[in-house]
């Protein structure tokens, strides 16, 4: 089966057969090897599968030099060791997710993190009001990874240029509700 | 419109999409002009927030999934006990065989899925405990998606199964697939061609 394929053309479907053919495999190599709950594991191999997708998705990952299952697993290793280091445990809180966005900040390497970390909440809370075309057209661009074109095609804008303008208006509109929050917080 | 040259030239910064010397400038900018620093963090921030709400979307999807796995997987109870259910479920099959199966014809097109406790009625086979190696990748894949309530893409899993391995346990999920995906003929045909006694069929 290609995966990447897959993946990108139904996400969820794909997603859902991965997790299925995946999850014992995975779950039990983790438990083996690294002496973990079946919690953790079973946290863990869950991340490792939505990391896998978004590797697919930002073309991080194009193709499959080996078993989807090892690749997870590679992915699995090095969270366990990182979550490892970070918390020591993994906390199943009910409120405790996983922070992608911390996750993706690290990716980066960026300098500025904690800059970055307080405009990211701000624009999360945002991306909930700011509702369609804009939320779909910017995560088809921003998480999709798709050209003007593709986007246009999609979405049935004109041309690219419409879709191209539609996309600055969106941005504007997150900025100007953004700084519209901090003066109103002060 | 310098500004939205901008917002263009840095999200194609993030995206790979410069050249070097482009690259270089952008950089350079980066430090040198806090306008233009404030922009790139605005996109760089909206960027994260974006991906970070789809794998979060995505994150809380595979949490469901297991949510099915952890209610589908009753507690092991000890033998006695499952011995006189799986006797119970005979006699009760037994006496109601000749209702179930002329009840069978009457069902309607479309029936509601399951709930997971009244599913988990109709999962029969022995599940991979953590720990334990995995035999047949397909099989596994096929049995999980139907735990999972995922009959469409089940079936055609499980068709393989019985086709090319004469899998009985696949048959008689596929019969339960056909009956909650509003195919009751080819349920009926199943249930009344192949005898599932110690099985409980859906009404």
């Amino acid at each position: 089966m290609d995966w990447i394929h897959a993946i990108k053309t139904d996400d969820d479907k794909a997603l859902k057969m991965l997790y299925a053919q995946s999850r014992e495999p995975c779950r039990s190599w983790l438990i083996k090897n690294y002496k973990i709950s079946a919690e953790d594991a079973t946290e863990i191999f869950q991340i490792s599968v939505v990391i896998l997708y978004e590797n697919i998705c930002s073309g991080k990952l194009q193709k499959l030099n080996s078993n989807i299952n090892t690749y997870l697993h590679a992915i699995a290793k090095n969270k366990v060791m990182e979550l490892r280091r970070r918390y020591q445990k993994i906390d199943h809180q009910e409120n405790s997710k996983f922070l992608f966005s911390k996750y993706l900040i690290d990716e980066s390497q960026i300098q500025e993190k904690n800059d970055l970390e307080s405009k990211i909440e701000t624009c999360n809370q945002f991306l909930n009001e700011i509702g369609d075309p804009c939320k779909t057209l910017l995560r088809l661009f921003y998480f999709g990874k798709r050209s003007m074109t593709q986007i246009t095609n999609e979405m049935g804008y004109k041309n690219p240029d419409t879709t191209k303008n539609q996309k600055y208006k969106c941005l504007k509109r997150l900025q100007l509700m953004a700084m519209n929050h901090k003066e109103k917080i002060g | 419109m310098e500004d939205q040259a901008n917002i263009d030239m840095i999200n194609r910064y993030l995206r790979g999409e410069l050249m070097d010397n482009e690259v270089s400038e952008v950089e350079k900018k980066i430090l040198t002009d806090s306008d233009f620093r404030n922009l790139f963090l605005e996109m760089k921030s909206t960027e994260i927030a974006i991906k970070s709400e789809v794998m979060s979307e995505k994150m809380d999807m595979l949490k469901g999934l297991e949510v099915g796995y952890t209610q589908a997987s009753t507690p092991d109870k000890p033998k006695s006990s499952r011995l006189l259910w799986i006797t119970f479920v005979i006699a009760v099959l037994s006496a109601l065989g000749v209702v179930v199966f002329n009840k069978l014809s009457d069902r309607v097109d479309t029936i509601a899925p399951p709930s997971m406790a009244e599913f988990s009625q109709y999962v029969i086979h022995e599940k991979v405990r953590s720990g334990e190696n995995v035999k047949n990748i397909d099989k596994e894949k096929a049995y999980n998606l139907y735990v999972l309530r995922e009959f469409e893409l089940a079936i055609p899993m499980l068709q393989s199964l019985w086709e090319n391995e004469k899998d009985s346990t696949a048959l008689y999920y596929l019969g339960v697939s056909y009956h909650y995906t509003g195919q009751p003929a080819r349920a009926k045909e199943i249930f009344e061609n192949n005898t599932f006694t110690d099985y409980k069929i859906p009404k």
